[in-house]
């Protein structure tokens, strides 16, 4: 997939509002079985249960990596979905908090841009399974932006 | 206290069992007590980005995670319950594709009730590493290894 093929499927995305068609071109995300939903007028990530994403088999609980990871993508996702024009993120740095162990059920995220810059946006995501008002990790993350015209 | 050996076999034995890391092929290395190295395989499957081939930055979170749980059970040399409290991952430039990846993980500080750990990820060597990545975890002693005194 070059680039325009790349942008064109974000702004697909973003005009017919299918979300999972994003995830659907990036085979980690396949590979871990992430999906999005359209949500009003956010987006909700989604990270279904697979044997395969188990870190710790006797509690059983998701390896925190996987958490991390989704965490990650939904925050990239998210910046591509809703920034004011399609740009492409690039991560800088990203930072968990466990606060709950992962059971071995489905994992949801919503996340919060704090503040989105020329060069640089600053996104917040928390990540639960029962109830959103128990996470089980927060997480916040830098990312770089590429200039719009650029693409 | 074990030995090398013991330490290598069981450290290598423990990661297999790991289903999400056995599923991303990883590997141990080296384990002893003043640090950890483990290797990943270049895989298709892991790439966030398709226009490159990088494979996603959750895929290194995920090797510096368990790479960092080992080296604190190669440091504490016995099986002890240690979640994860939190993991940061700074990512100094990509990973190139096509060739594996390694991580060096070591525990720089540890108390009765925490361990800190650091580490690197990198291609070529470790002292060029691609991104750096600290963690700390904590000790839930050996009543943290029953299912139901768990992290919930």
């Amino acid at each position: 997939m070059n680039r325009q093929e790349l942008v064109q499927q974000i702004i697909t995305a973003r005009e017919t509002r299918s979300f999972s068609l994003l995830t659907q071109v990036i085979p980690y995300a396949e590979l871990i079985g992430m999906e999005c939903l359209s949500v009003g007028d956010d987006a909700l990530f989604s990270l279904k249960y697979q044997q395969t994403n188990i870190g710790n088999p006797i509690l059983p609980a998701i390896h925190g990596g996987v958490i991390g990871g989704f965490m990650e993508m939904s925050a990239a996702l998210h910046l591509m979905l809703f920034m004011d024009e399609p740009r492409l993120p690039k991560i800088v740095d990203f930072s968990i908090d466990y606060l709950r162990s992962g059971q071995p059920k489905a994992i949801y995220a919503q996340c919060a841009v704090c503040r989105q810059g020329s060069r640089v946006a600053n996104v917040s995501v928390t990540a639960w399974q029962s109830k959103k008002e128990e996470p089980i990790a927060i997480a916040r993350g830098h990312f770089k932006l590429s200039r719009a015209n650029a693409l | 206290m074990p030995t090398d050996e013991q330490l290598n076999t069981f450290a290598g034995n423990f990661i297999k069992m790991l289903p999400h890391c056995h599923h991303l092929n990883m590997s141990l290395i080296h384990a002893a007590p003043d640090g950890v190295e483990m290797e990943m395989p270049y895989d298709a499957r892991l790439v966030g980005n398709p226009e490159t081939g990088v494979i996603h930055s959750g895929v290194i979170t995920t090797l510096m995670d368990s790479c960092s749980g080992v080296a604190v059970y190669a440091r504490l040399s016995k099986m002890e319950a240690c979640p994860t409290l939190d993991l940061r991952i700074d990512h100094l430039t990509t990973a190139e594709p096509e060739k594996p990846i390694r991580a060096f993980a070591e525990v720089y500080h540890m108390t009765d009730s925490m361990v800190f750990v650091r580490g690197v990820a990198f291609q070529e060597s470790k002292e060029k590493p691609f991104a750096h990545s600290i963690g700390t975890f904590m000790r839930l002693g050996k009543e943290g290894l029953n299912p139901k005194e768990g992290r919930s």
